[in-house]
């Protein structure tokens, strides 16, 4: 199943008179990992809060193949096959691991409020089902014994990891991480970067905001750079390293 | 429509008004500092309007120290009630926040009738002296006084927070506490503070209004619930805000009582407080307000 | 940590509860104690449905007693005025503070923290001014009297003892569907929303509509609540409608532990058990009469400080919910 291209036209977001986004285009490759980076006050969240429904734009366009999806709420976007982690937006410390996996998993369920109310064989059913699947992704990562944990008990890189997989267990079709790698150690990073790359062969677009050069370079596709609500730079990762404007931008940033 | 009469219920909703506006006022002061609405500032009244009846009545105080006593008293219970109640819960979630300040006015209700019993209690008026006629309405004497002392209390708050130290303090660190931490201001202090003007603008609010309504142990909650809306309709945290919601508030409740039904004059403030939360829970008048505040 | 299936202890919980129930059905005669009992169940249903709303949902409503007393005055109204089968006047009760709720949730649920508590208590007040105000319908301060008693086959539920019987069952069944909900997908997207509402619609939850149905179920155990009880006085007024009530309810929530699914029914009996105990003293010294209120206040500040979590603990809990906690 190829999966549809997501586009940002002409996208802006103001805040009173702060221009947090102005009239930026890209698209985001399919299957591929495509990278949004720039330095801090970029824009890079607020256009990632745009594309999810968590704000709409104030002009512009979000586009999910044929369909326009700026405006619309963030669950109707999320069951589109959008699924995001985000920076602070923390999973659910007070639940267990195994609970995280299946709020994650809600989008694959039919249930009816009644449904579950009254625990008809349906429902029944369909929570068997669904833990079966969460604890399968469970183990995939290696979280498996953890399952009945509360999440906020654990370290913090299984957190990040708790969350990534509560993201997957939608079984999107692109994935939006933002910060995944911030206060990993360099070897939770690594094993993220491989992460990617499988998700990858398994034809999941996945669109990165990162501030860890090294992981965005190593395994990124594609690299669309913000400066100051708009985009300066598009291409892969050597030509935006090479890009006089980016290297402006990030030692202005330094200096 | 007779003109006297809309002249008349137009200057009960205008002294009305004044009062929601002292209470609106009690509540932004404890909201800019902590970011919490405070259900206890209703109490605050109605432990200031008692106060000055026990006060008056009982040690035949002179009216200014019975007004003025309580007044003092009440801010030091609002000190106490921050200090033992809200401080310990630094880090609760702001439901928990709320709850806390509900047991609190609960207890404090139920304790005023404890002492004082469930009758209503008159003070008498702050100088003697024939009704007003103007322009065919009736203004009794204390309705001037409730609009100047309302007044005189809008604008010592305004001098308080621009020129006197705590008060700068506290403008500072509600804008931003990390900052007014890192110059030595104490926010646990700076919400004491606040906690306890609150007490006491809560407290002359009482004082006033007790020759017009009388004192009793259960005037609080719907108190509260007014000078919320009036908050809420100017926009919360706007002092000037407060004023304006009052008086609307104030307006247009009396109206509603008087052409409408009487019966249902809290559930129109009740009903006005519904509408602006959701239509525009940012408060009417924010955009007007905005303007002269920054 | 022990990996028992999630729904055994539920079981064993409520088949100890049913035990119970049948036993103090069988043996106990006194009138005092099978009084108490209904008054603990009635409660602590309403309680029940708060506490769904609140410890599990995260929404606060300080209007809980305005949708109990729509179910009290439902039945008596429907019943006197209407002569209406009384069972039916339940059920049309529920399913009207159903639509109400709907009418008044849509709006006021989309308001956070004390917005919506101001707006939930406006509410309230709202309904009761309509008790005592609209008097055509519900008798004005004085209510509604000779509200006929429910009848099970013939059999008439005007005794204490008799009106047991179906109390606590409809109890029992209460607390099977809340352990049902609180344990399902539907349960889960829910718990997730009081933590987090922004990342629990990330993750595809329809928050506005889970609200909505979460506050429409918990408004419907008030409204039977109310029914019940209006069938067992054979009398409604006002009076214990008011926010009074609802704060009680609120107590109730917390002291029995807003997230447990038991607790709030635990709190319902502390503080019937706390009123009657207050009330036999007050006997003696007249003094106390008057002090339930502040002790009220008190149990709700004392908890909130320095047990938050309730009286049951759930499963591991980690005090209070952590959104809005400066780190």
């Amino acid at each position: 199943m190829s999966a549809p291209e997501l586009r940002v036209v002409g996208l802006g977001r103001h805040f009173g008179g702060l221009h947090a986004l102005e009239d930026v285009s890209f698209a985001v490759q399919p299957g591929k990992i495509n990278a949004l980076i720039g330095p801090n006050g970029a824009g890079k969240t607020t256009l990632f809060n745009c594309v999810t429904g968590v704000i709409a734009p104030t002009s512009g366009e979000v586009r999910l193949g044929e369909r326009r999806i700026d405006g619309l709420p963030q669950h109707r976007i999320a069951a589109l096959g959008l699924a995001r982690t985000a920076q602070n937006l923390r999973p659910w410390r007070e639940m267990t691991v195994l609970e995280n996996v299946l709020v994650g998993c809600h989008l694959l369920g039919r249930s009816s409020f009644l449904g579950d109310l009254l625990w008809l064989p349906s429902s029944r059913r369909e929570e068997r089902r669904l833990r079966e699947t969460a604890l399968e992704r469970l183990e995939q990562v290696g979280l498996a014994d953890r399952a009945e944990e509360l999440v906020g008990e654990l370290p913090l890189g299984q957190q990040r990891m708790v969350e990534l997989t509560r993201a997957l267990a939608s079984e999107p079709q692109i994935l939006l991480l933002d910060e995944p790698a911030a206060g990993l150690h360099t070897r939770e990073t690594a094993e993220l970067g491989r992460l990617l790359l499988v998700l990858r062969e398994q034809q999941l677009t996945i669109l990165l905001i990162e501030h860890d050069m090294s992981l965005v370079m190593n395994v990124s596709d594609h690299v669309v750079v913000l400066d100051y609500g708009q985009k300066i730079a598009e291409g892969t990762p050597r030509a935006v390293q090479a890009d006089p404007r980016v290297i402006a931008a990030y030692l202005g940033e330094e200096a | 429509m007779d003109s006297a009469q809309l002249l008349q219920f137009a200057v009960t909703g205008i002294v009305q008004g004044a009062i929601y506006a002292l209470v609106a006022a009690g509540f932004n002061l404890v909201y800019s500092a902590t970011g919490i609405i405070n259900f206890a500032q209703g109490e605050f009244v109605m432990l200031g309007g008692l106060l000055a009846v026990t006060g008056a009545t009982l040690l035949h105080l002179p009216l200014v120290l019975a007004i003025l006593l309580p007044v003092v008293v009440v801010m030091g219970l609002g000190a106490a009630m921050h200090w033992f109640t809200i401080r310990p819960l630094k880090h609760a979630h702001m439901v928990t926040l709320i709850m806390v300040t509900i047991g609190v006015s609960v207890a404090v209700r139920g304790g005023a009738k404890l002492i004082w019993g469930a009758d209503p209690q008159p003070l008498p008026a702050f100088s003697g002296g024939e009704s007003l006629q103007f322009g065919g309405a009736m203004i009794e004497p204390q309705s001037l006084w409730v609009l100047g002392i309302a007044a005189g209390a809008g604008l010592l708050l305004a001098f308080f927070f621009r020129r006197t130290l705590v008060g700068r303090a506290m403008a500072a660190c509600a804008l931003n506490r990390r900052a007014a931490e890192l110059v030595g201001i104490r926010p646990d202090l700076m919400n004491m503070w606040a906690f306890a003007l609150a007490g006491g603008i809560g407290a002359l609010a009482g004082g006033v209004l007790a020759p017009l309504t009388f004192a009793s142990f259960d005037i609080g909650v719907s108190l509260a619930l007014k000078g919320f809306c009036a908050a809420v309709l100017g926009g919360i945290g706007s002092n000037s805000g407060a004023i304006v919601g009052g008086l609307l508030l104030g307006l247009v409740e009396s109206m509603g009582a008087g052409y409408i039904s009487s019966g249902y004059k809290d559930a129109f403030a009740f009903a006005i407080l519904l509408l602006v939360l959701f239509l525009r829970p940012s408060g009417l008048l924010n955009v007007l307000v905005r303007r002269d505040e920054e | 940590m022990s990996r028992t299936p999630w729904w055994q202890g539920r079981a064993v919980g409520l088949v100890a509860l049913g035990a119970a129930v049948i036993a103090f059905g069988l043996f106990v005669h006194n009138p005092y104690y099978q009084n108490l009992a209904v008054t603990i169940g009635i409660q602590g249903l309403v309680a029940l449905g708060l506490g769904l709303l609140m410890g599990w949902a995260g929404q606060i409503s300080l209007g809980h007693a305005g949708f109990y007393g729509l179910g009290a005055y439902a039945s008596a109204i429907l019943t006197t005025h209407f002569s209406l089968n009384p069972w039916l006047a339940l059920v049309a009760g529920a399913v009207s503070t159903g639509l109400i709720a709907y009418a008044v949730g849509r709006p006021t649920l989309r308001l956070r923290g004390h917005y919506l508590g101001m707006g939930t208590l406006g509410v309230g007040l709202i309904i009761q001014t309509v008790f005592v105000q609209w008097a055509a319908w519900t008798g004005g301060p004085s209510g509604i009297t000779a509200v006929p008693p429910l009848v099970v086959g013939g059999l008439a539920l005007d005794t204490d003892q008799r009106f047991f019987w179906l109390v606590w069952p409809v109890v029992l069944v209460a607390l099977l569907l809340m352990g049902n909900l609180v344990n399902s997908r539907t349960g889960r997207a829910l718990r997730a929303l009081g933590e987090n509402e922004g990342a629990a619609s990330a993750a595809g939850v329809d928050v506005p509509r889970a609200k909505l149905a979460v506050f429409m179920l918990s408004t419907i155990f008030a409204s039977v609540g109310g029914s019940l009880y209006a069938h067992y006085t054979s009398f409604v007024n006002p009076s214990p409608f008011g926010f009074a009530f609802s704060i009680q309810l609120l107590v109730m929530v917390i002291v029995g532990g807003a997230r447990s699914v038991w607790g709030p029914l635990a709190g319902a009996a502390v503080l019937a058990a706390l009123h009657q105990g207050l009330a036999t003293a007050a006997i003696r010294v007249p003094a106390l009469e008057g002090l339930e209120v502040v002790a009220y206040g008190a149990i709700l500040v004392i908890f909130l400080i320095y047990r938050p979590q309730g009286l049951l603990r759930p499963r591991r809990a980690a005090g209070p919910r952590a959104e809005g906690e400066t780190p």
